[in-house]
């Protein structure tokens, strides 16, 4: 059996590779620290599109289709497409499934959603269920912001724990060929509600759900923080990480040089004006599938937890005072010597 | 910004009275027109508070709807959304002002 349960929703998996990645970024993510990272950087938000709804369906399909030519394969290869978005009823994943017409999961966990359908796909491919896999997960900032806060042209001052949702979009395929790549474990978040109500300060909620998953993910894998080359959370950005830091040396736990956040990369702190960091599911999924994946693959057992973290709430929730649920899945990865990088 | 316009104004022989209102109608313009550009978000950065306050923030608030709503189309795009901003300071301050009036007649007599 290459997929086993190791303890309450953490499954440890074998013989599951990473075949290719894709990440297509927008003109900010590209400015970025990371920018040479990615396979694509768009010049402009809406590179022609007729809206901004429709430039995010183009972000993730390049990002897909990038993938696929990556892993040599065309769509029809693939046995299930697993993806989600922060768009009311996932429309940038399901209006993308209609031009591709693969068999498609759509999931959503706000932010955590690309690591819920990388594990999902991770246990699919592992059990013989499938024999490929598509993960995705994209994010427009444009059509986030519209949705979220306020309109684009509203000159409105953002406080500084607010997060940038950043326009990115990032596609793994994964099949049981092998590869520079592979997937050890996953374990999948509970629902944590520590009351934060404030939507411009998502790190700071998201950061007690983070610790529960890793926490979790430890004591059933038997592995601690010095045994990663790498724990990459989500979006917990600047403040976040810090209260992940705080949070968990009150439980013991203490994370040294290994513990970062694709947000926290994402972005020039100083020179861009993204105030908390990157956020949104296309944020930890294009950092995954650009950067992350091919550092860890010139790394000798390399070994990286990448724990996206989510916020589960919506302006309606919001607006009638409700606090703000978060959630974290996790992914291990780690470096089999191999050296096709995805 | 507001004090040099009506500067301006009081310079072609209007009195402080008679400026107020060109101005306002000067700074509402141009609230509006640097919304539809697109600066507007980055004056906000840049002049903090003042650029959220009403007067040139009140039309920034009408605009930046109707351009994010327009692919919605004129009537449920615009149309429904133009106020989604502004609205509230619409409703709760004509509220606010016909109530301070009931009290005010109520109180003094005076209309």
């Amino acid at each position: 059996m290459s997929v086993l349960r190791l303890a309450t929703a953490t499954v440890g998996v074998s013989g599951v590779y990473v075949q290719a990645c894709g990440a297509v970024v927008g003109p900010k993510e590209g400015e970025g620290p990371l920018g040479q990272e990615f396979d694509r950087v768009w010049p402009d938000e809406g590179k022609g599109y007729s809206s901004f709804e429709k430039a995010e369906q183009g972000l993730l399909q390049e990002a897909c289709d990038t993938a696929l030519q990556k892993a040599a394969m065309s769509w029809d290869a693939l046995d299930v497409v697993l993806g989600g978005d922060l768009l009311d009823q996932t429309v940038t994943t399901n209006f993308v499934g209609r031009t591709h017409e693969r068999p498609l999961l759509g999931m959503f966990a706000a932010c955590a959603t690309f690591t819920e359908a990388l594990a999902l796909a991770a246990i699919l491919v592992g059990s013989g269920a499938a024999a490929t896999a598509l993960a995705s997960a994209s994010s427009h900032h444009l059509t986030a912001e519209r949705q979220f806060r306020f309109p684009l042209e509203l000159g409105y001052q953002r406080p500084p724990t607010s997060a940038w949702t950043s326009t990115a979009a990032g596609a793994v395929v994964l099949s049981r060929e092998w590869r520079a790549i592979q997937v050890q474990a996953v374990t999948f978040g509970r629902v944590v509600d520590i009351g934060g109500k404030d939507p411009n300060d998502m790190g700071s909620a998201m950061a007690p759900a983070a610790f529960d998953t890793i926490e979790r993910h430890f004591k059933a894998t038997g592995l601690k923080p010095a045994d990663y080359t790498e724990i990459v959370t989500g979006d917990l950005g600047h403040f976040g990480i810090d209260m992940l830091k705080t949070y968990a040396s009150d439980k013991g736990v203490q994370f040294g040089d290994e513990l970062n956040d694709c947000g926290r990369w994402l972005y020039d702190a100083q020179n861009q004006d993204t105030h908390n960091g990157g956020s949104g599911p296309g944020c930890s999924a294009s950092v995954f599938a650009g950067p992350l994946t091919r550092r860890l693959a010139a790394i000798p057992h390399g070994r990286m937890l990448l724990v996206a973290t989510g916020a589960l709430f919506s302006p309606t929730t919001y607006q009638q005072g409700e606090t703000i649920p978060c959630i974290a899945h996790a992914v291990q990865i780690a470096s089999t010597g191999g050296d096709s990088a995805p | 910004m507001g004090q040099v316009i009506e500067s301006g104004f009081m310079s072609t022989g209007m009195t402080a009275k008679m400026a107020a209102s060109p101005t306002a109608v000067v700074l509402i313009g141009l609230g509006a027109l640097f919304t539809g550009l697109g600066w507007y978000d980055r004056l906000v950065k840049l002049g903090g508070m003042g650029g959220s306050l009403p007067i040139t923030g009140f039309a920034n608030a009408m605009v930046a709807p109707a351009m994010e709503f327009k692919t919605e189309g004129l009537v449920m795009g615009i149309g429904a959304h133009l106020f989604s901003v502004a609205g509230p300071v619409l409703v709760w301050g004509m509220s606010a002002a016909f109530v301070v009036g009931a009290l005010r007649y109520l109180l003094t007599g005076v209309a």
